[in-house]
């Protein structure tokens, strides 16, 4: 990776130390020309030396990416799919490559995606669009599924998901410094979602990670988690998952795959965060 | 390597001064100048690089590192910046400077894959110290059984449901014994436990370390199981 300026003029330095011929060079100004030319030529290798990592980083990429059938790959081709209401995009043989006439980053709908094996000869593909994710549409999946016959290997089946949303119910009590009671609520609010929408695509909501976060947020002195509560957006919030209680936190999974891939706060009537989550004020 | 891309400081410093100016100072003053550029083309194009591969030693916790010492770390490879002993390289960046991220060379990764010499050779480098003609961590083809074993999960035939013997379905352990097996693994990753010790502080994350390997070759749809001999 990168070197430092000062790690870079320390070797100019070593090198320098080397040479009998410039033991004159020696005063102590900080302006001196001889000073100043190393700080500038050290700020430059320092700036070629970073482009040195981004080229090294998407060679290390492209190659990774270029190996195919593996999990990356399938990710790769999957992000190289292009949508268009009106203007349908074919997949066409172009050098023995399935590929777009023309491609169009513009079009390239998806978001996130992740490729894990499910089962022998099946590997299950999750999909968002736009940012923050949301599911595709019923004309986008089928384009997408299309595209996936056309390209992935033949004798390896693939399921392919885009749903919408996962949500998390969460019953707590804030305890907080009365200071902040006018920004409390929102700030708390704000930061589980922040945290919600910082999970990696396809990750896991995790309890401990959910407790930090909101006692991470200025004015928070402490915070009693009472339920949590996670399920995918087909299951009712009566049939939800538990992944914490209070009472039974001993036998709680404490943390929660994400089904759709990504995951928001519970949105039925009277268990929002707002709904759910109570503000004590201790002085 | 292709000898266009061969960069000597030295020999360049002497050529693109005007003869008029070759003079030592100048020429030295250059080389001073340029010094870093000679080490950031040996770390891409050099014997040990990017492109070549490095091979230097595992870091070690009791050994004395002073600065400009190179280690490999997992399959890292870092400089230290300062003189020190048993500090974890990726956990000070104030002491250790991350040079590659990977030590294997791109030119060899290009070609590596899930091809059974291949796959073999690639687990054998990443994970094993000395790779030997006759591999340390090997492979298997598995006959995967796909005509399981089907019948009620609850006894009465309503639901079916893939035979195992995990003990989740007491019915089938009934009928089939706990020694009934079903093998849903396409291939098994065989690594020495006299090695596989090495490769973490437990065995969830051995296994990852095998793992963190292999998936990047192993095909979409494919699964395998670690085990060791």
């Amino acid at each position: 990776m990168a070197r430092s300026v000062e790690s870079i003029i320390e070797q100019m330095d070593a090198e320098q130390a080397t040479h009998s011929t410039l033991t004159s060079l020696n005063s102590p100004s900080q302006v001196a020309e001889y000073t100043l030319w190393k700080e500038t030529i050290a700020a430059q290798l320092n700036l070629n030396e970073q482009l040195w990592d981004t080229l090294r980083d998407e060679i290390n990429t492209l190659v990774s990416n270029t190996r195919p059938g593996t999990c990356a790959w399938v990710q790769w081709i999957v992000l190289q799919f292009q949508y268009d209401a009106t203007n349908p995009q074919i997949l066409q043989l172009i050098d023995l490559v399935p590929s777009y006439p023309t491609v169009d980053e513009d079009l390239q709908i998806i978001t996130r995606c992740s490729v894990t094996t499910d089962v022998n000869k099946n590997f299950l593909i999750k999909v968002a669009k736009s940012d923050p994710p949301t599911a595709l549409a019923a004309l986008e999946y089928s384009s997408l599924t299309g595209y996936l016959h056309q390209t992935m290997f033949d004798g390896v089946s693939f399921t392919l998901v885009s749903g919408t949303s996962d949500k998390l119910y969460c019953n707590a009590e804030v305890f907080y410094d009365g200071q902040y009671s006018a920004s409390i609520q929102t700030n708390v609010e704000t930061a589980i979602n922040a945290y919600l929408a910082a999970i990696p695509f396809d990750g896991k909501v995790k309890v401990s990670a959910l407790q930090d976060a909101i006692q991470a947020v200025p004015g928070v002195t402490d915070v009693k988690l009472k339920t949590v509560k996670a399920r995918q957006d087909s299951v009712v919030l009566g049939s939800a998952t538990t992944i914490y209680d209070v009472i039974t936190s001993g036998t709680n999974a404490l943390e929660w795959s994400t089904v759709a891939g990504y995951i928001v706060e519970e949105t039925t009537v009277g268990n929002t965060f707002a709904d759910t989550i109570t503000y004590t004020v201790t002085n | 390597m292709n000898p266009i891309y061969s960069y000597n400081v030295n020999y360049v410093q002497e050529k693109l001064t005007p003869p008029l100016l070759r003079k030592p100072i100048r020429i030295d003053w250059l080389k001073t100048l340029t010094a870093p550029i000679q080490l950031k083309y040996n770390d891409i194009y050099g014997t040990q690089s990017f492109v070549n591969s490095f091979n230097y030693a595992k870091w070690s916790s009791v050994t004395a590192y002073t600065a400009g010492n190179r280690v490999r770390f997992g399959i890292s490879i870092y400089e230290a910046l300062v003189a020190n002993t048993n500090v974890d390289p990726p956990s000070d960046s104030e002491t250790w400077l991350l040079i590659e991220k990977d030590f294997v060379g791109i030119d060899e990764r290009s070609k590596f894959s899930s091809q059974h010499m291949v796959f073999q050779y690639v687990l054998n480098r990443y994970l094993n110290t000395t790779v030997s003609t006759i591999p340390q961590i090997y492979v298997t083809r598995n006959t995967i059984d796909t005509n399981g074993f089907y019948m009620g999960a609850d006894g009465d035939g309503t639901y079916g449901e893939l035979a195992t013997n995990t003990g989740t379905i007491t019915t089938q352990d009934d009928f089939l014994g706990t020694s009934y097996s079903l093998n849903q693994y396409a291939m098994t990753i065989y690594v020495p436990s006299a090695l596989f010790l090495t490769l973490g502080n437990n065995t969830v994350n051995r296994e990852q370390t095998v793992r963190n390997v292999a998936d990047k070759y192993v095909l979409a749809g494919i699964l395998y199981n670690v085990l060791t001999y």
